[in-house]
This record gives C-alpha cells, sequence and structure tokens, in this order.
C-alpha cells in the first residue's frame, strides 16, 4: 500500500540512485504499487490529518513491549498497603511488598520504584493505564491478545492493522518494523507479529538491529561473488528493460508495473536503509545518553534510538521487544524481584528515559505516540523471592500525541492484586491507539473466511479519559 | 401478508412442531420451534409486530445489524433466550418478562427503548400479547427463505446451453459472454499452454524437451495426451494436495508460546498427496477425514485422515466450547464452504444458521479430541502385540487358567531350550587371601567357594582378595551355600542356618600403589524375593539394614546378582577387594561363593528360586504348579523378546475419540447451546446434527443414534456427501476452478453465504457440481474436463474493447494471468537449476538450522542452511512449516501464517519481495547452479543465454534480448544473468 508519490525530479534522482550504491536508472515514477484489492474502507484523509474516519491526533507509533509480565507493583503502581502489610497470609498467600523503595516524582507527584530512575524523571509525559486486566495468564495467549486482539494464533497484530489501514509514510522504508531483543524472539516468536489473514505487505519486517545485516536480503551477500555492485546497477536496468517488454504486451496488467516499480523502491530502500540504520550519526553524546556502549543498556539503548530514527523517516509502526522467550532474560520474573525484574529493568530504563527525553526535545510528540505494554501482570503474592503471572491487573503507559500528560486513568486494588477502578483491557487499549491514529476501531475490518474481523474482535471502548 | 405466505410459515412451523415432538429429548429445547395458532399468529402479525419493527429492530434484529444487550426481538428464539439479563418475555407473565418492564420504564436501570417511551396503547399492546402467552410464528422466518439463496437451492443439473455442440463448459462461459457481446480469445500458443498447464498442474515448469516435444507434435491428441502424463505423475498430488493443506492450516509445529515440534504431523500431508494423486472418490475422501475410525476400522493406516483436525495449530486458550469451534469452523469452512462458525455467540447475522445450529454441529464433536496415537498398521503384527501383552498380562495375575494351556506350556519349552545359550557365563573368582576380622578361620576352597565353619564372633567382616586380571565383568553373583559342615545345615552360621549380609562392597586397586577405588551397584536381585529384607539392602551404604535372604525352610541356599555400576576391569598387579560386612548379631555367613560375569544384565542373570526347581522337575514329571512357576516368569521375558522384534507402531496427530485398536467405545459428552458463547452460561442442551437450511437433509440426528461417539461423525460424514446437498459439490468444483483460473466462479471460495460473492456463473457451477458429483467424484476427471475447455486454453492477452466491458475479466474473456506461488517459485527455481530432489513423503524437511531455544521453541536459521546437504532441496510441500518460525523466504511471496485458513492466497507486490527475489542466498545459490548447469554442456555465451531462456521462460529469446543477456553475462557471468531470469516477470507469473 503505497500513498506517497515522489516529485524528485527524474535526473537528480536517477544520481541519487546511482550515488547510493543501489543502482538503477530511468524507471517510471510513481504510485504503483497495487493494492491487491483487500483495502479497507477508504483512506487516509489529508483533511483529517491523514486519519481514516476523524482527524488523527497521531501518525505513527513507537510501541515498546517488556515481555514476559512485567510486574506494576514493582514498578509504577505503588501499593502502600501491600508494603505495610509485606509477609502477611492473605487469601492463600503471602502478600509480598516491593523490595524497591517508591517517591513520588514531577508535578504530579506519581509515585515510582526505585527500579525505573530515568523514566521517573519523565512522569509529566505519561498517562498511565493502571487497571489493565486480561482473561489470561499464560505468557503465549496474553501476548498474542497484547499484540492482535486475539487469544489464537494466526491474527493480525496491531502494525499490520495500522499498516493496511493506514499504508506508509514513506515509500523507502517498511510501514512496520519490529525490532526484536538481540538474543531471541519473546513468545509466540514471529507469531506475535504476524499480518494474519491481512496480505504480506503488512508483514512486519524483522529487524536485527545490532546485526551486520539488520534487514536480511537488503544486499546480497559475500558468499556470492557475481553479485556486485556493478552487476547490480546493470542487471536492475537489464531487469527493468525486459520487464517493460513483458508488460508492454499486457499495459492493463497493473501488477506488472507494480513488480517493475517494486525494484526501484526496494532500490531506494537499499540506499534509505543504511542511512537509517547507522547510529553513528548520531551525536555521541546522544548515543551515551542512550545507554549505548554500556554493556548493560546497548541492545535496548541502540533499537530504542533505531526506533526514533525510523519513525523520523517515516515508518509507521515500530516496536521495540524487551526480553525473549523462556524463564530468564525477560519479565518473567517468578524467581526474583529484587535481582530478576531489577537485572531487566536496568537494560531498558536509561534507553527508555532517553527516547522519551529525545522525543519531546525533537517536537515528535506531535505527532507521535510511545507506549509502554507487556502482556500481564503479576501477582501480590509472593513465590518465594519473585511473583507468578496475574491477568487481573497490569500497568500500561502511553506518551506523546493525543493523551493527557502526568495522567493515571484505573486504580488497581488495596494490593495491586485486581484492576478496579477504571478497569481497560486489551480491546480498549487497540481501541484507543486506533482511535488516535484517526480510525475508529469497529470500522478498520477485514473479512475473512465470513467475518468481518477487528483487531478489537466485536470488543473494545475508546478509553477517553486519557485523551488530551 | 400474503395468504401463501402466511401458509408456508404455518406449514413450516407445523412441520417443525413435528420434527420437535420426534427428537423430543429431556431439558429445555433451547431453540426449536413451537408451533402457533392462527389466532395467536393474526394477533402478533397484526398488533405486535408492528411495534417491535418501529420501535425495536434498529437495536435488536439482525437486519439492523445490532442486539444490543445481546438481544434479539426480530425471532421467536430472539427473546426466549434473552440477552444478558436473559429471557426477555415469560409468555402468559406480563410481569414477570423483562421486556415489559423495560417498555413500561418500571426500573431505572432498563429503561427502553431509552429515549422515548412507547404510547400507552402499544405497551398494553405487548402486554396482552405476553399474556396471551406470547404467540410468536417469526421463528422459522429466516429459514423459510433459505432455498431462494443460490448456495442452498436444490442442486439440479441445467441444460447445456446451445445444441450441446463442443465442449460445456464453453457452451456455459461464451453464452455468457455473448449476452455482453463479447467474443473469447483465440487458443493461447502451444508453448503458452505447457507451461500454463504444467505450472498448473504439477507446481513446475515443463522441461525444455517437453515443451519442444509438445510444440513439435502433429498428434491431434497432443494436449489431452499432455494433461493425461501429468494426471499420472505423483507431482499432480504435490501440487493439488498443498491446495488443501491451505484450507487445513497444516503446519509442522503446534504454534502459541512452546512451539514444539509435531513428529508425526507429516502423515496427513501425505495421506492428503496420496488421496489426491490416487484420485480418491471425494465422498470418500470427506469421510475418511472426518470419521475414517468409525467408517472404515479396518484400515488402519486410515487413522492419518483424522489429522484433519489436527493440522492447525493447538488451541490452548479457554474451554473446550473454544476446542470444538475450531472443529466446527475447519469442517465447515472446508467442505461447504459455509460460515457456520458466525453462530457461535448468536444465531448468524446474515445466513440462515441458528445459534442452535451450530451448537449441534460442535455436539458432533463432543466425543473428540486432539491426540497423539500409535498403531500397528499390520494386523498380524497388532495381533501379535496383542497376544504377547495379554499373555503377559495373565502372568502378572498369576492366571492359572490363561497359563496352564498347552499353547503356554510350548511357549515355556522354547524358552526352557534358549536358557543354555542366554544364560550368562559365570565364571568364579578365586580369592587369593580371605580375612576375618575377627580372625576366624577361612578356608578357600577348590571350586572358589569360601568356608567358615566356625566363628566365636558376634559380628564380622570377611575380606577377599582377588588379584588382576579381572576383564569386563558386568556382573557379580554371590551365591550362599549349604554346607553339612554348618549348623542347621547353613548357610550361615545361626540358628538354622540363618545369616545377615549388611553390606557387600566391592573395592577396586589398578595397581598396588592405589588407593582403591569403590565399585557401585546399579541393581541388585536375589531368587528368593523378600519384601522386609530385599537384597538392595547389602548396597543402601547403611550397615544397620541387612539383607537375610527371606525364610530359609526346605531350600537352604540363595543366590543374589549385582549389575555393576560399570564395566570392572582389574589389569595384572591390581587386584579387587571384597568386603562382606555382617553387623547383625549371631547371624554370621557360613559357605558362599561369588563369581563374575562379562555379559550385561538379562532376565537370564537369576531365576527365582521356584522356577528353579521347577526346571530341576523332568518336563513330564511337572506339577501344574510347577508350570505356573516357570510361565509367570517365562511369558513375560518371552512377550518382552517377541514384541521387540515387532517393527515400531506407526504415531499419528489427530483428533478422534477412542480408535478401533483400542477396543474401547467413547460416548459423546452433552454439549450445551451457550449464551453468547459464554462458556459460564448455558442455556440448555445441544442435539446433534448439521444445518436446518439445508432442508433437504435430516438437520438431527436421532436420539438413539446419538448415544454413540462414531455415530455422531458418521452422521455428519453421510450429511456432507449426501448427494443432496447442494453445499459439497458446489464447494469443491468451485475450490478446483479457483485453482485453475486464479478465481473461483464465486471468489469467496470458503463463503457461500450472503456475505460472499454470488457466482460469475451460476448455470456452469450447478453444472460441474452435478457432473462431478453423478460420474464417480473424481477430482481428475474434473481438472481433464476443466483445462480441456477453450475457455481454459485460451491466451490471456488484452482486448481493450473487452477490457472497457469486464474489466475484471469475471466472465473469462481471456484467461487469468497468474503469479507463481511461494512453493512453486522455490520448486521451479530448484527444477531449472537441477537441484530438485523429487524424493516424496516422510517427515518435514527442516530447511532451516535448528538449534535449542531458551523454552521448548527452538531457534531457526533459514540463512544457514545448506541447500546443497542431501535431502534439503525437496519440493516445498514438504518442508517442514514451523509456525512461530516461519521462512521469511516464503512470507515475501505469501506462504501465509500457517495459523490461519488460507481459502484463497494473496499476491503482494512489495519492495521487501524484490530484494528477497534479488538477493536472498536461495535464489543467488540456484543462479550459480543453473549457470554451471548450463556452462557445463554449452561453451558459447549465445548459446548458454538461450539455453537459460528455455529452461526458465520456455522459450528461446529474441535476438535483441539475446544480445542484452550475452553482453551481460559477459560482463557479469552467467550467473548474473541467471538471477536477472528468476527475476522476471515473465518467470513469475504464468499466461
Amino acid at each position: 500500500m503505497s500513498r506517497t508519490t515522489s516529485a524528485t525530479p527524474l535526473a537528480s534522482r536517477r544520481e541519487f540512485l546511482w550515488q547510493c550504491g543501489g543502482g538503477l536508472a530511468g524507471l517510471a515514477l510513481g504510485d504503483l504499487l497495487v493494492r491487491d484489492g483487500l483495502a479497507a474502507e477508504g483512506s487516509p484523509r489529508p483533511e483529517l490529518n491523514g486519519g481514516l474516519h476523524h482527524p488523527a491526533k497521531v501518525k505513527r507509533v513507537i510501541q515498546l513491549f517488556m515481555n514476559g509480565g512485567a510486574s506494576h507493583m514493582d514498578t509504577f503502581d505503588y501499593r502502600p498497603e501491600l508494603q505495610r502489610r509485606s509477609g502477611e497470609k492473605v487469601g492463600g498467600g503471602t502478600l509480598f511488598g516491593s523490595p524497591f523503595t517508591f517517591k513520588q516524582h514531577g508535578q504530579c507527584g506519581r509515585w515510582v520504584s526505585s527500579a525505573f530512575p530515568h523514566q521517573a524523571r519523565h512522569v509529566d509525559d505519561l498517562t498511565f493505564l493502571r487497571a489493565m486486566h486480561t482473561d489470561n495468564s499464560v505468557h503465549g495467549l496474553s501476548s498474542y491478545m497484547m499484540n492482535t486482539g486475539f487469544a489464537l494464533a494466526g491474527y493480525p497484530c496491531m502494525g499490520s492493522w495500522v499498516s493496511f489501514g493506514l499504508g506508509r509514510l514513506s515509500e523507502n522504508l517498511p510501514a512496520f518494523v519490529v525490532l526484536p531483543d538481540k538474543v531471541g524472539m519473546p513468545y509466540n516468536g514471529e507469531g506475535n507479529f504476524s499480518s494474519g489473514f491481512l496480505s504480506a505487505q503488512h508483514q512486519a519486517a524483522v529487524v536485527r538491529a545490532g546485526d551486520k545485516t539488520p534487514i536480511p536480503d537488503l544486499f546480497a551477500d559475500g558468499r556470492h561473488p557475481f553479485a556486485t555492485k556493478e552487476a547490480d546497477r546493470d542487471g536492475l536496468d537489464l531487469l527493468r528493460k525486459f520487464n517493460q517488454t513483458h508488460r508492454d504486451r499486457d499495459p492493463s496488467d497493473t501488477r506488472l508495473d507494480a513488480r517493475i516499480a517494486s525494484y526501484e523502491l526496494a532500490a531506494r530502500m537499499q540506499c534509505s536503509a543504511p542511512e537509517a540504520f547507522d547510529l553513528t550519526r548520531e551525536s555521541d553524546k546522544l548515543q551515551r545518553a542512550y545507554g549505548i556502549g554500556d554493556r548493560v543498556t546497548d541492545d535496548v539503548g541502540r533499537r530504542c534510538l533505531l526506533a526514533r530514527r525510523l519513525i523520523e523517516r517515516g515508518v509507521r509502526f515500530v516496536q521495540v521487544w524487551s526480553g525473549h522467550d523462556g524463564a530468564s532474560n525477560n519479565w518473567d520474573n517468578h524467581g526474583s524481584i529484587a535481582t530478576g525484574l531489577k537485572a531487566q529493568a536496568d537494560k531498558v530504563d536509561q534507553p527508555i528515559g532517553a527516547l522519551i527525553a529525545d522525543l519531546k526535545a525533537r517536537g515528535l510528540f506531535a505527532d507521535t505516540l510511545l507506549m509502554w505494554c507487556t502482556e500481564f501482570g503479576r501477582t501480590a503474592h509472593s513465590q518465594g523471592t519473585g511473583r507468578d503471572h496475574n491477568g487481573n491487573c497490569f500497568t500500561v503507559w502511553l506518551a506523546g500525541a493525543g493523551v493527557k500528560p502526568g495522567h493515571a486513568h484505573g486504580q488497581s486494588d488495596e494490593f495491586g492484586a485486581k484492576a478496579a477502578e477504571g478497569r481497560t483491557d486489551h480491546h480498549d487499549f487497540h481501541a484507543t491507539v486506533l482511535h488516535l491514529l484517526g480510525t475508529d476501531h469497529t470500522k478498520l475490518t477485514f473479512r475473512h473466511n465470513g467475518i468481518d474481523r477487528r483487531l478489537t474482535d466485536v470488543h473494545g471502548t475508546v478509553i477517553r479519559e486519557i485523551l488530551s | 401478508m400474503h395468504a401463501s405466505t402466511r401458509l408456508r410459515l404455518r406449514f413450516t412451523s407445523l412441520l417443525a412442531a413435528a420434527w420437535v415432538l420426534l427428537s423430543l429429548t429431556t431439558g429445555p429445547a433451547a431453540d426449536e420451534p413451537k408451533p402457533v395458532d392462527a389466532a395467536g399468529v393474526e394477533f402478533f402479525e397484526k398488533n405486535v409486530r408492528p411495534v417491535l419493527v418501529k420501535h425495536c429492530y434498529s437495536c435488536h434484529s439482525h437486519a439492523g445489524g445490532k442486539m444490543r444487550g445481546g438481544l434479539a426481538l426480530d425471532s421467536r428464539s430472539g427473546w426466549e433466550k434473552g440477552g444478558d439479563s436473559g429471557p426477555a418475555v415469560v409468555p402468559g407473565k406480563p410481569d414477570k418478562s423483562l421486556l415489559i418492564q423495560a417498555v413500561k420504564h418500571a426500573s431505572a436501570d432498563t429503561k427502553m427503548p431509552p429515549k422515548e417511551k412507547l404510547s400507552a396503547a402499544e405497551i398494553d399492546t405487548l402486554t396482552e400479547w405476553v399474556r396471551r402467552g406470547a404467540p410468536d410464528p417469526r421463528v422459522l422466518a429466516k429459514s423459510a427463505g433459505a432455498e431462494e439463496w443460490w448456495s442452498l437451492k436444490p442442486l439440479v443439473k441445467p441444460e447445456v446451453p446451445g445444441k450441446n455442440l463442443g465442449h460445456p463448459i464453453d457452451a456455459f462461459v461464451h453464452a455468457k459472454l455473448r449476452e455482453k457481446q463479447l467474443t473469447p480469445s483465440p487458443e493461447a500458443d502451444r508453448r503458452t499452454l505447457v507451461r500454463r498447464v504444467t505450472f498448473d498442474l504439477h507446481g513446475l515448469p515443463p522441461t525444455p524437451e517437453e515443451v519442444e516435444a509438445f510444440v513439435s507434435s502433429r498428434d491431434p491428441q497432443a494436449y489431452e495426451k499432455l494433461i493425461d502424463r501429468l494426471l499420472a505423475s505423483p507431482r499432480y498430488g504435490e501440487r493439488w494436495g498443498r491446495h488443501w493443506l491451505d484450507v487445513v492450516r497444516y503446519g509442522d509445529s503446534r504454534g502459541n508460546e512452546h512451539d514444539g515440534f509435531r513428529e508425526s504431523m507429516w502423515r496427513y500431508r501425505d495421506y492428503v498427496i496420496d488421496a489426491v494423486n490416487t484420485d480418491k472418490p471425494y465422498d470418500r475422501f470427506v469421510k475418511e477425514q472426518i470419521a475414517a475410525d468409525a467408517l472404515f476400522p479396518e484400515d488402519a493406516a486410515l487413522t492419518a485422515a483424522l489429522g484433519f483436525l489436527a493440522a492447525g495449530p493447538d488451541v490452548l486458550s479457554g474451554s473446550d466450547d473454544t476446542i470444538r469451534d475450531e472443529f466446527v469452523t475447519t469442517t465447515m469452512s472446508a467442505f461447504a464452504s459455509t460460515t457456520a462458525h458466525c453462530a457461535h455467540c448468536h444465531d448468524h447475522k446474515f445466513d440462515p444458521i441458528s445459534q442452535a445450529d451450530y451448537y449441534a454441529l460442535q455436539a458432533v464433536f463432543a466425543g473428540v479430541q486432539r491426540r497423539d496415537v500409535t498403531i500397528d498398521l499390520d494386523p498380524t503384527v497388532r495381533a501379535t502385540r496383542a497376544k504377547w501383552t495379554a499373555l503377559k498380562a495373565a502372568a502378572g495375575k498369576g492366571d492359572r487358567g490363561a497359563l496352564l494351556t498347552p499353547e503356554v506350556k510350548e511357549v515355556v519349552a522354547g524358552w526352557e531350550k534358549s536358557l543354555a545359550d542366554k544364560s550368562p557365563r559365570w565364571q568364579a573368582i578365586h580369592p587369593k587371601s580371605a580375612t576375618a576380622t575377627s580372625g576366624a578361620a577361612i578356608e578357600v576352597r577348590r571350586d572358589g567357594s569360601v568356608l567358615v565353619a566356625k566363628s566365636a564372633a558376634d559380628t564380622d567382616m570377611y575380606t577377599l582378595t582377588i588379584p588382576g586380571p579381572i576383564a569386563d565383568a558386568r556382573l557379580l553373583r554371590l551365591e550362599l551355600l549349604p554346607d553339612p559342615a554348618l549348623p542347621g545345615g547353613g548357610p550361615g552360621l545361626g540358628g538354622g542356618g540363618v545369616f545377615a549380609l549388611s553390606e557387600l562392597e566391592v573395592v577396586q586397586f589398578t595397581s598396588e600403589k592405589d588407593k582403591g577405588s569403590k565399585v557401585g551397584f546399579k541393581s541388585s536381585q536375589s531368587d528368593v524375593a523378600s519384601k522386609d529384607t530385599p537384597v538392595s539392602r547389602v548396597h543402601d551404604g547403611k550397615e544397620d539394614t541387612a539383607w537375610t535372604g527371606g525364610e530359609l525352610k526346605s531350600r537352604k541356599a540363595r543366590t543374589a546378582v549385582f549389575e555393576l555400576g560399570k564395566p570392572l576391569t582389574v589389569p595384572a598387579g591390581g587386584r579387587l577387594e571384597i568386603v562382606l560386612k555382617q553387623r547383625q548379631s549371631g547371624k554370621l555367613i557360613g559357605c558362599f561363593r561369588l563369581s563374575v560375569s562379562d555379559q550385561a544384565l538379562s532376565p537370564y542373570a537369576l531365576l527365582p528360586a521356584a522356577v528353579a526347581e521347577a526346571l530341576a522337575v523332568p518336563a513330564e514329571k511337572r506339577s501344574d504348579d510347577n508350570w505356573l512357576s516357570l510361565a509367570v516368569h517365562a511369558l513375560p521375558v518371552v512377550a518382552d523378546e517377541e514384541v521387540k522384534r515387532l517393527p515400531l507402531p506407526t504415531s499419528f496427530h489427530v483428533v478422534a475419540g477412542s480408535l478401533p485398536h483400542e477396543g474401547k467405545v467413547s460416548a459423546p459428552r452433552t454439549i450445551n447451546i451457550l449464551r453468547r458463547g459464554n462458556a459460564g452460561k448455558p442455556i440448555g442442551p445441544a442435539k446433534p446434527g448439521a444445518l436446518s437450511c439445508v432442508t433437504a437433509l435430516k438437520p438431527r440426528l436421532e436420539p438413539e443414534r446419538a448415544k454413540s461417539e462414531a455415530a455422531l461423525r458418521i452422521y455428519l460424514a453421510d450429511w456432507l456427501c449426501d448427494r443432496n446437498n447442494p453445499l459439497t459439490w458446489r464447494s469443491i468444483v468451485n475450490r478446483v476452478w479457483h485453482h485453475h483460473f486464479g478465481r473461483g466462479i464465486v471468489d469467496t471460495v470458503n463463503d457461500f453465504g450472503r456475505m460472499g460473492g454470488l457466482p460469475s456463473h451460476p448455470e456452469l457451477l450447478d453444472w460441474l457440481a452435478c457432473e462431478f458429483r453423478d460420474n464417480g467424484m473424481s477430482l481428475k476427471k474434473l481438472h481433464r474436463l476443466i483445462v480441456t475447455s477453450a475457455t481454459y486454453r485460451q491466451a490471456a492477452s488484452p482486448n481493450a474493447a473487452a477490457q472497457k466491458v469486464d474489466a475484471d475479466n469475471r466472465l473469462l474473456w481471456r484467461m487469468n494471468r497468474t503469479r507463481l506461488d511461494a512453493e512453486s517459485y522455490r520448486d521451479a527455481v530448484l527444477a531449472v537449476s537441477g537441484r530438485l530432489d523429487l524424493t516424496p513423503g516422510g517427515p518435514g524437511v527442516l530447511q532451516f538450522e535448528v538449534k535449542p531455544g531458551f523454552n521448548t521453541t527452538k531457534l531457526a536459521n533459514y540463512e544457514a542452511v545448506n541447500w546443497d546437504a542431501p535431502g534439503v532441496a525437496r519440493r516445498s510441500v514438504y518442508r517442514f512449516i514451523f509456525r512461530t518460525r516461519p521462512d521469511p523466504f516464503m512470507s515475501a511471496l505469501d506462504f501465509p501464517d500457517a495459523s490461519q485458513y488460507v481459502p484463497v492466497r494473496p499476491t503482494s507486490v512489495t519492495p521487501l519481495q524484490a530484494l528477497v527475489l534479488f538477493n536472498n542466498p536461495f535464489v543467488l545459490h540456484h543462479s550459480d547452479h543453473l549457470a554451471r548447469r548450463i556452462a557445463k554442456d554449452e561453451p558459447d555465451a549465445g548459446a548458454q543465454v538461450t539455453r537459460a531462456f528455455r529452461l526458465t521462460l520456455q522459450r528461446a529469446p529474441t535476438s535483441e534480448e539475446s544480445a542484452d543477456f550475452t553482453e551481460y553475462a559477459k560482463k557479469h557471468g552467467l550467473a548474473a544473468a541467471c538471477r536477472l531470469l528468476l527475476n522476471s516477470n515473465e518467470f513469475l507469473f504464468v499466461e
């Protein structure tokens, strides 16, 4: 789905392409990528600021996902009663006060634990949902729900829906990019960022940020010596000519034009992507602020900074994952909150703090939404020195365009065991994000196997209380 | 209301009422129609319906598209079931009816309509209606119109237009074209045709030789012969079987968080390919997948067909309701192109499918579940295994009746004969010295036995020293021997010959200087088993426990065998010390012997005392008790040996109840209809059945038949395969048409409902469906029929005039150009580069490097695969499909998420796809292979280019193309030129 048309004059474009080494010349310009007849109703409207159904506050999204079920009562949901009564036997378990200390921060006086000193500085920019809940307390199912709205495998995730509904902001980069943890994939693997029944053009581009080849196949690898720069350049020219002759026999088939154009766009991506991925173009100071170079924060720092660079360059939706599947190196802190959660928090806190500050400083919050999410929360009861899964309550935060700064919606109960007031679930969350993107979640549908499918299934209410 | 409509309503209501009576069971009839008297109907139609339509339907009806609070007021079942607050009307009791409370605005919570109260007269009407018992004929309103919908109309074979001249398909298609003043395109050239039909039927390109043979053939039957050859090849089943795997969401892993491998799922894949290749009649194909176990119990290999409902991802969420929902969805989408699953939470919003129908289908699957099963496919093997299992069980129970038979005696005799061969060879070990801590005298005799004739000590410890070499000892035997010199005849020095051995220790010294290391025992056994003082006590590390050999009565000898922790070798110059610790007062050992064997532990290492005694009696003199002792011991030994010799049973991953070979019968459970699909809100039991809107067939199973789980699935299989089912036959011929033309006659191939597409050629669809159904249900015949039509054979060239009238080519004035799907692209690249391995079947091929992951889910690296390793470059249908680690190459070419139903593959065009085709190592690697293959035979650059064109595009290049590509190949290499051809639209599209 392509909606932007390049207006670069032919000659300079040609030169531009030569320079960036992709090499291809004189191709037909234009918005040629066909939509494959699977489009959502309508298309983004300029008069709605790019919204589909109403004016959009948000044009692009960065979603930070804490894989494993980040504990709310040890981070953003201060429960004084839990702290006071820690060790008491209540409701079939032992209350477990957070091993961290809590302080109030910012103008809004938000309580944040000592696990997140960097994010604590930015609470005046964040909106919290503190009474999130989900039907399930199993990683796989809850991760599917949080990402796709369904507990079953095979449904499109939010990033794919956004790509499907709103398309690209730039032809030079994919609409939807996923930056998984350097070490491994989250629970459900790539199922979490499946495009499900939506066409492959809405698939996530899974980018390995720290790798020598962040986008696989962006360039030929060194194993094939015949694939030289010159062979590429001359080859794309000859391929275009050959395809053009073939296409001229049937000009009515726009797929043939689209395929020709796709090679041009690919070449532009070859040019744009390395620049986008080159973090050394940022100042040393900023890199350090993100924690790049520090063993603990380097991976998340790189990916947070890359996320900013990508949305700046027109990627619609970027997902940054913290943690992989399995029992360690993620937010599934059954074993120990004091050390396990802390270790994970140390990896993300500084980079996330830097990302908030960076987005704000660059004015990107004018149309960018940043979200901190997880699949479920954790129990108020102890499990040794850790906590078990808890779908009854968890916390997420949002920041940036369209949401109230320094705000909190919803309350958990006295121990943080259950969402109490202002309860919201993943459907409401998805409805709200789509709403901010100028999209009515009940109208963004795709007919699959007889059902008009939605990201929000048949549920979801926009959480108006957090809208600015 | 027209009289006729009313008549029909009443008629169908009566029919329905009769039906209810027939099938009445206990419990509430959740959604079954009830008879309404004429006066009631009149009151309703004249007074009540207008009020409901005017004030309620906009928020509470299917037509309004809304069911606020879950409540629909457009049918009787709607208010009977009610919404979230329960039934809206209690017939006869206005004051107990929520509807009446709501319209009266009696409670602040529910005031209906919310904005504007009804007039007093309208409220009175509704109240009076409820008081009269709420007569409401609308139950069947939607079903009554069912047969007016095209897909539910009875299947009647239409007349072929014209005078039955020429090909029937063309007659239908050309008639439609004529209506729009369109003409079909001329026949495609022969090169295009052979390429088209080979990709279509095989998913592979024809070789240059095949192209040449067809193009130059003068045989008027050349095309028909080509089709016959293609349909007879196993490549056909691999291509068309894959289409079916899309329908069932085939994958080789479980999906979800713990995405473990399903090691035997491939048997279903092979079943499908085989069924297609052998042209299994379609009804049989349907029946086997739903109920092979119930319908064809004698053919255990058909268990593979039951992978149909197991091929999709695991469903881990929620209740069994969710799992059965998948069964219903898969079955009805696949075989009936019907969205029955839309009636899970409420009556279908658009199609005449009630929630009761939906749960009737769920109830069919009430006794099945996802299972891993293993079966001996060979009945003889199965019988043999069963025989030995039974004999072993009889031995375990000491069942005299089963054991004292001539057959068993024969088995025992065979076992007895084998003893000489199978019993371990024992070598007595002769101690060089033997000492007792007490100083008691120890005599070592010539046979290696050791005698302590008397001792003054109360407790003692004997130490025997045995010099090396000892080679590879695995077993150690301790015999306690009676001796006339001992009190009571031995073997102990205690009263009556009792003894107690506290610990037995073996210490090895590899040389004189060695400080010694203890040799552990893996296991131990004794000829007289004792629960209270088992022989394991001598190696439990506790000196206060002992083995006493059980009660010593007539038989005084005792033997114990110890399995050494690891094989023991003592070199010459080394030694072994064996220590017998005896800590129980007055129970010292008097006479014993130690032996070793280099054989592994087996059931022949030690015979129980009773067995040894029975063996000592000559066969002809043995008592029944002797025989019993022998049988109890020998049968399990022989049974294990015999079973071990059998071929391994075959594993399947299936959805099934108890299978025939398991000898159990599963009873279906009661399935409840659930309010809004909520497992916590049952409304009443569902009656097993299918869709009521298929009026030619019985919509429910008779209650007496519904008691057997197998009967439920047989019913559904029969229902689907009934010649009068209008959905099944239309569904399959449309699927086949879709794959031949890139688009179905109905383009929503899984949805023939009101929200689906309409058939472009309804008469043709029905004609094909009847033709297919009535002529052996042969897919191969159907293919032959379709691909021999002029419609299929016409060119795909453009036509500006036709374009204006029918840009979409719905009327088929030309052939559609289709893009290769992911498998065809990959297989074609392998084929043209000469690398395709055509080995069929078997476990999925890992086209990725696999490593252990952080949980069950393994890591997969697709870039690291070595395409040249043996068995990797197989056809894509045989690759292992790993749900949560999909192959990015295949995904870029629209291979779908394997957890979703894919009735129609999308074809996308993206820059990432271009990058993948241009740069992925698979394409580059095989460009290289292709170039080498060509260069091997062709030294000339120009000829090489021609050959590359012939292999990839099935044609020679034009002179300009030849010049361009030759120049390019000279500059950058032939491999680089091949890479371009593999990226060309001409390669990717089939005309």
